[in-house]
């Protein structure tokens, strides 16, 4: 008896559970407090030394340093208060970093930007520690672009000494620019590579070419904030090839037939991935690259497929796979596949669809840590940049709004993500961090700015 | 019972033949989708080639291909491997200068070589039409062997740029295969695809991406 009765309410447990989700409206959310990765920090504004002038100078260069940590990914800086920049003004550093008062304020720490003549003073309060320091000096040089370097550096140095993070403030950012041509004779348009800093300024022109150039890929640079030499494609011979930049001079790269397009190079600098048109299709081919970045060997057809285009190849951070764009089955999608070893070069490698959610999945990003990898997708309309996880295997969505966005690139924090909109005629840079997914415009001037990417 | 067993097994054996003589599925998706259909039944003046070393010639080996015997099995007559010319104009030993010689055609040559169109996220000539524009291209350039001719692949400005080259170049080679297909030697037709960086039509509505979609030709006497 008791063993049915038993039955009985197992079955109708069952019943209620399949109902109840059955008629569920909603995913059932669970929410979690989780503490914000963003540490609290106060930046005074300029406090000058008395009748010490240039004043709107150090208000620019004080603008530099907000935009770094405020972008950082670690840090969300507090609104300006009266009570603190009082408190601050005063030259006694003692008083100034009153350990009661800063306190109460709940920061992570205080920084102090003080400006005396040609020189500036960053003071840093650890509110943890209790401890105050002048933490950096620097003689400035009147030339903006220069000093502004020099922030840029004291950004990174703060974040590491304060919070043991790699900052990339100090990194470049090589794009292209499109413009029309002021020569009615020539072509319709133009596309140049240019480079800026992190925040987008000290926006400088790389090629001079006077035609079409697009999807630059940078190499390492001789010493960290400087312009690498790069990669691109380029029209200047009519049939698009891939050119290496070195000393403002673009040298064809690789010897093969047909269109060249789409560069990729591995994190080690070893191999080039990239699309021709050399067997009569839009195949993925590889070039091995030797200790001194010289094509070595012939290019590697690696993978075809009937009917299909194939595109924008990422390599994984060990460069063991590769990561690219293929219709073979529909819509564009991001397929993976083992890069070959030497010996294994022409057998057709099988490769996996890893993008399912969406549809027209397109230019992936492999992150340097090798955990994510970054596309943009169409997403009920607009391209949107959405992420793979591959610890988890999820997709998710990480940019909103009506603009497409593609071409998205991460940093070498794996945190960072620059990108470009593309609306009708306009295309801007934009950067974002996963701890602070909102976009941050950071291109400015006339033209299309596009295919973003980090230097290196 | 020997009878009904007996007619069981020769219609079983009727099926058996019927089915065979039938095209599978696949076999008309994939002449649907590469206009095979139009090239192997649809014109008298059309030279067909079905083994690609009769027209691709000796292959320079400046590239380690993929195993060729893998790719038969999956690749449709008019969606063959054929290789660019060996050399780009301008390059050394090229027969051509540079590219920049060749021009737009025009008169009647601009009436020939047209623009030819395609669907949305397609690299396949739909239209008959267009089919036997290109087949008269193939009859100018048998009769003109001094002209060569760029097969420009463009697309309109929804998909990304990135996609877009690489669909450009798609295009374009479709183009060029029809015509190597049609007797032209592949050494005097060259790719290039632009993707939406070079859009015909500036606005942004169905007609101006329809226009968009499309293969240019340039022409260059030598």
């Amino acid at each position: 008896m008791t063993y049915k009765m038993d039955r009985v309410m197992r079955k109708f447990i069952s019943f209620v559970f399949f109902l109840s989700f059955l008629f569920a409206e909603d995913e059932i959310q669970v929410a979690l407090t989780t503490a914000s990765p963003l540490s609290p920090v106060y930046l005074s504004t300029v406090i000058m030394e008395k009748d010490g002038d240039g004043e709107s100078y150090f208000n620019r260069l004080r603008q530099v340093l907000a935009f770094d940590l405020d972008n950082s990914g670690y840090i969300v800086l507090l609104e300006k208060e009266k009570s603190k920049e009082t408190i601050l003004s005063n030259n006694d550093l003692k008083v100034a970093f009153d350990p009661l008062f800063w306190k109460e304020q709940k920061t992570r720490f205080v920084i102090k930007f003080f400006g005396e003549n040609k020189q500036l003073n960053v003071f840093i309060y650890d509110t943890l520690k209790n401890q105050s320091k002048l933490f950096a000096t620097i003689n400035l040089s009147a030339d903006i672009d220069k000093d502004r370097k020099k922030i840029h550096k004291i950004s990174d140095d703060i974040l590491l000494e304060y919070l043991g993070k790699k900052g990339i403030a100090q990194y470049v950012i090589l794009y292209t620019v499109r413009r029309d041509n002021p020569d009615r004779k020539g072509m319709k348009w133009l596309s140049e590579v240019f480079a800026c800093d992190f925040d987008g300024e000290n926006s400088r022109q790389l090629t001079f070419e006077n035609n079409y150039c697009v999807t630059p890929v940078p190499l390492p640079s001789a010493y960290k904030g400087s312009i690498p030499g790069f990669l691109y494609v380029s029209y200047k011979k009519g049939i698009p090839k891939i050119y290496m930049n070195l000393e403002n001079e673009g040298r064809a790269f690789v010897q093969l037939r047909g269109n060249q397009l789409l560069p990729s190079i591995s994190l080690n600098f070893d191999q080039l991935a990239f699309i021709s048109d050399a067997a009569g299709r839009p195949d993925l081919f590889l070039q091995r690259l030797d200790r001194r970045r010289i094509p070595l060997g012939k290019p590697i057809q690696l993978f075809s497929a009937p009917r299909a285009t194939q595109a924008s190849p990422a390599f994984s951070p060990d460069g063991k796979k590769l990561a690219f764009v293929s219709d073979k089955d529909g819509t564009p999608r991001i397929y993976i596949m083992k890069v070959p070893e030497i010996g294994e070069d022409n057998v057709l490698p099988s490769a996996h669809l890893l993008t399912k959610k969406n549809k027209n999945n397109v230019t992936p990003a492999w992150s340097n840590d090798g955990t994510k990898l970054v596309y943009s997708a169409n997403t009920s309309g607009p391209r949107e940049i959405w992420i793979y996880d591959f610890n988890t295997d999820e997709e998710r969505q990480l940019t909103f709004g009506k603009e497409n966005k593609e071409n998205p690139c991460w940093a070498d924090d794996n945190l960072h993500i620059v990108y470009n909109t593309e609306d009708k005629d306009i295309s801007e840079l934009y950067i974002i961090n996963l701890n602070n997914p909102k976009p941050v415009k950071i291109s400015t001037g006339l033209g299309q700015k596009r295919f973003p990417v980090w230097g290196r | 019972m020997k009878k009904v067993l007996s007619l069981i097994v020769v219609f079983l054996f009727a099926c058996l033949i019927t089915a065979s003589c039938q095209r599978t599925s696949s076999q008309t998706w994939e002449n649907m989708k590469t206009a095979d259909s139009f090239f192997n039944h649809g014109y008298d003046d059309s030279r067909l080639i079905n083994d690609s070393r009769a027209f691709i010639g000796p292959e320079d080996a400046d590239f380690i291909a993929l195993n060729e015997k893998e790719l038969k099995t999956q690749f449709a007559i008019s969606d063959k491997a054929i290789p660019q010319p060996r050399y780009s104009p301008g390059d050394k030993g090229s027969p051509i200068g540079s590219l920049g010689d060749f021009k737009k055609p025009e008169g009647k040559l601009a009436d020939l070589f047209k623009n030819l169109h395609f669907d949305t996220d397609d690299h396949v000539l739909r239209s008959k039409e267009d089919l036997a524009t290109l087949h008269q291209m193939a009859d100018y350039l048998k009769r003109n062997p001094r002209v060569y001719l760029t097969v420009e692949g463009h697309c309109d400005e929804r998909a990304s740029a990135a996609y877009n080259m690489a669909l450009g170049a798609r295009r374009a080679n479709h183009v060029r295969v029809l015509l190597i297909k049609n007797g032209i030697d592949f050494n005097r037709i060259y790719t290039i695809s632009h993707g939406k960086e070079k859009p015909l039509a500036l606005g942004h509505g169905s007609d101006d991406w329809s226009a968009n979609r499309r293969v240019e030709f340039r022409l260059y006497a030598k």
